[in-house]
């Protein structure tokens, strides 16, 4: 009996690959060794500018974290995010609501600002009704999101999580309220209509980097460095394979086909 | 005529998407090379073959959709090829059962149970796909989307599991969706499928198309009324290309003013 | 425990979930199919708390009657009645078949249909020439536009149509192609860190 199933073992194999890699970066910050620097995310940078205005205005910040459920790698990189961001308007008393599709992001959401709050000893500041969950049914959370928006004076709206048809709804009706906006999926069918309407988009993997680059803590870094070496190795064999296929050598495609 | 009122914009739209469905202009469509590949597909399956649609889509897909599963179902019903339809959206039965309403008077001689039928949503996401791929009854909990019990019904003696399928449609609006059947139903049973999807969601899924993990694409509503004119029965897809082709002119014509007032401007200020 | 006892379920779970993709001995498999009939029920055990939250906040607006209550009380009425309804007469009952078809479906409809309008708004908004690049886009955008409705072709002829094609299967999925490829690496290297218990903000904390 086999213990591996038929045509998956190059597929485990680059997989485990990838994994040692991000292993040995983050062992190697965390024994203190040197890790690269990551580029500038310009989206990321301005969750700062975006809170420090609607604090300035005396307006209310919005945060979605999309539509997906807990299982969905983007909503846990959204719930990363939201933990800085809940620090953020702790500090300088900005009212935030939070708003969820999912139950399961809403518990876990509700968890993550509360203990944001805590940190900056604010907890009696701490309102549990600022973390909504609207609807399970997606237009009905846009729906509700869009009169949240418009009644509750929201002037910074970060979207950043797994969003589908609803996006533009959020973008635009964000766009046309005068919010300042920064915007991130994994997505790409939606990543065009935020960069459209928000002011900052993250593109694909740039949600994913939020948490190294926000904390700058070496252990993400190395894990992020890591995450790059795979993509290089990815790269790599696409270049090789074209170059082969071109060739008509097809030992690349089928060594990947075990 | 940079900062045209959005209302303005809105009306016009409205107008214009109005007098394309009062007025049609009968514009001709022409097949695509895609579609044309999802259709032949399809009608190249011999008699007695099994069809599973996945509805996994909701209302808002209904327009771009929907008028590609009626054709679809049309095409197998004259083909005499059956159809289990079902779905991991919450909505995948009401969505199958509107293509039935529509569709079963139009075959008297094809029976539910038989010739088709409509499993509808059960829970689970992918994870009915892949109980769905060892036992079919057991995956949907022995009841269809109508209440009858499914190992009671005729079509269920020969189709066991997916593994019996002979193609595989999936329409979908987002996830779960075609990744999914390609993962768990395409690639690892090497069961041939294809999909429509809404536009939007189209360049997303070329990839699987140029690497012949989907058999063609019906590509949102224009394929949809791409597969009506092949399967010779031209519907609401095809009604709607008028209101889509003003639609579009309409947006690159507010596109050019801004930017015939953006120049302008730039040429002011040197 | 409290922060230890998570992170194992989630490791122990996690792998479990993961190498059932790859691992063909049937034990395996249906551990996999066990952790994740856990989840299905402890998912579903939640939408109650989705029901509380919703009951806590519009009923206090109903009951300190602040600008727009009305709107809670219908929020609240409406959720509590098709709740009733089908637990009472089922979803097979023709009462709950029309207002499902009759309430939810065209808002929904409805709301997605709404795009039509911001897509002409954010394009008219956002499609400027700028730059050399965003030059680019529009031209190519209003290709496509241009090539995926009949009226392209029938005003300028059989080449929208075909520059269509070429734009959507050779650049379109290059650059898909990509960005799938970087997102599903980021997605992998994200679940690796939750499962090795470096992200935790899910936990409502954050990193080391």
């Amino acid at each position: 009996m086999t213990l591996i199933k038929p045509g998956l073992v190059a597929t485990l194999v680059l997989e485990l690959a990838f994994c040692i890699s991000v292993v040995m970066l983050i062992t190697r910050a965390r024994k203190g060794l040197k890790v690269p620097t990551i580029r500038k995310v310009a989206g990321l940078d301005a969750l700062d500018e975006a809170i420090g205005r609607a604090t300035e205005m005396g307006a209310t910040v919005h945060y979605s974290p999309g539509i997906g459920a807990v299982d969905n790698a983007q909503t846990l990189a959204a719930m990363s995010i939201l933990g800085y961001v809940a620090k953020t308007c702790a500090k300088y008393d900005t009212r935030l609501i939070q708003t969820n599709r999912n139950n399961v992001v809403y518990s876990i959401a509700e968890e993550i600002v509360k203990q944001a709050y805590a940190e900056v000893g604010k907890s009696d500041a701490f309102n549990p009704d600022d973390v909504r969950f609207l609807s399970e049914d997606q237009f009905g959370y846009a729906s509700g999101c869009v009169g949240i928006m418009h009644r509750e004076k929201v002037r910074a709206n970060i979207l950043i999580g797994a969003f589908w048809a609803e996006s533009l709804i959020f973008a635009e009706v964000g766009a046309q309220i005068g919010s300042i906006q920064i915007a991130g999926t994994a997505n790409t069918h939606q990543i065009p209509f935020f960069i459209a309407a928000c002011d900052y988009a993250l593109l694909g993997e740039e949600i994913y980097a939020a948490s190294a680059y926000l904390t700058r803590e070496p252990v993400l870094m190395g894990c992020l460095i890591g995450q790059d070496w795979g993509k290089m190795a990815g790269v790599l064999l696409v270049v090789v394979g074209a170059v082969m296929a071109t060739m008509k050598n097809n030992a690349l495609r089928d060594l990947l086909n075990k | 005529m940079g900062n045209v009122d959005r209302r303005i914009i809105y009306v016009v739209m409205i107008l214009v998407v109005v007098y394309a469905f009062v007025k049609p202009m009968g514009l001709p469509i022409t097949i695509s090379q895609h579609t044309k590949n999802a259709y032949n597909a399809i009608d190249s399956l011999p008699a007695g073959s099994t069809l599973v649609i996945g509805f996994d889509f909701s209302a808002g897909g209904i327009p771009e959709l929907e008028p590609a599963a009626k054709a679809i179902f049309y095409q197998c019903m004259k083909n005499n090829v059956k159809i289990v339809m079902m779905g991991m959206w919450v909505m995948a039965g009401d969505m199958a059962e509107r293509v039935l309403t529509e569709m079963e008077p139009l075959f008297p001689n094809k029976t539910y149970g038989v010739d088709y039928v409509n499993i509808g949503y059960k829970p689970g996401n992918a994870l009915l796909l892949e109980r769905a791929v060892d036992d079919i009854i057991g995956a949907a909990l022995d009841i269809d989307h109508r209440g009858n019990k499914m190992s009671t019904l005729p079509i269920f003696q020969e189709f066991k599991s997916l593994k019996d399928a002979d193609f595989w449609v999936c329409l979908s609006t987002g996830n779960p969706g075609v990744p999914d059947w390609i993962k768990i139903v395409g690639d690892p049973l090497k069961i041939p499928g294809t999909t429509d999807v809404v536009s939007v969601s189209i360049p997303e899924n070329m990839p699987f198309v140029q690497s012949g993990q989907l058999t063609g694409i019906i590509q949102g509503m224009r394929g949809a009324s791409e597969y009506e004119l092949l399967v010779n029965r031209p519907g609401r897809a095809v009604a709607g290309m008028d209101a889509q082709s003003l639609s579009h002119v309409v947006i690159l014509l507010f596109i050019a003013l801004g930017n015939i007032s953006f120049l302008m401007g730039k040429k002011k200020t040197g | 425990m409290r922060k230890e006892l998570p992170l194992a379920i989630t490791f122990i779970s996690g792998i479990i979930v993961v190498l059932a993709n790859f691992l063909a001995p049937t034990w395996f498999v249906e551990a996999n199919k066990e952790v994740t009939l856990w989840f299905q029920i402890t998912s579903a055990l939640f939408c109650a708390l989705g029901v509380v939250n919703l009951t806590r906040i519009h009923s206090k607006r109903v009951s300190q009657q602040r600008e727009g209550w009305i709107f809670s009380a219908l929020i609240i009425a409406s959720m509590f009645l098709f709740m009733g309804i089908s637990l009472v007469v089922g979803q097979q009952h023709q009462l709950y078949k029309n207002m499902y078809n009759n309430m939810n479906v065209p808002l929904n409809a409805t709301m997605y249909s709404i795009l039509v309008f911001y897509i002409a708004s954010a394009a008219y908004r956002a499609f400027r020439v700028r730059t050399f690049e965003a030059t680019i886009l529009l031209v190519a955008a209003a290709i496509v536009m241009l090539g995926k409705a009949p009226i392209g072709e029938a005003v300028l002829g059989s080449w929208v149509a075909e520059w269509t094609t070429w734009i959507l299967d050779i650049p379109n999925t290059a650059g898909m192609r990509g960005i799938q490829l970087g997102a599903t690496l980021g997605g992998i290297a994200m679940a690796l860190r939750v499962l090795i218990g470096i992200e935790r903000a899910h936990f409502g904390g954050t990193g080391e």
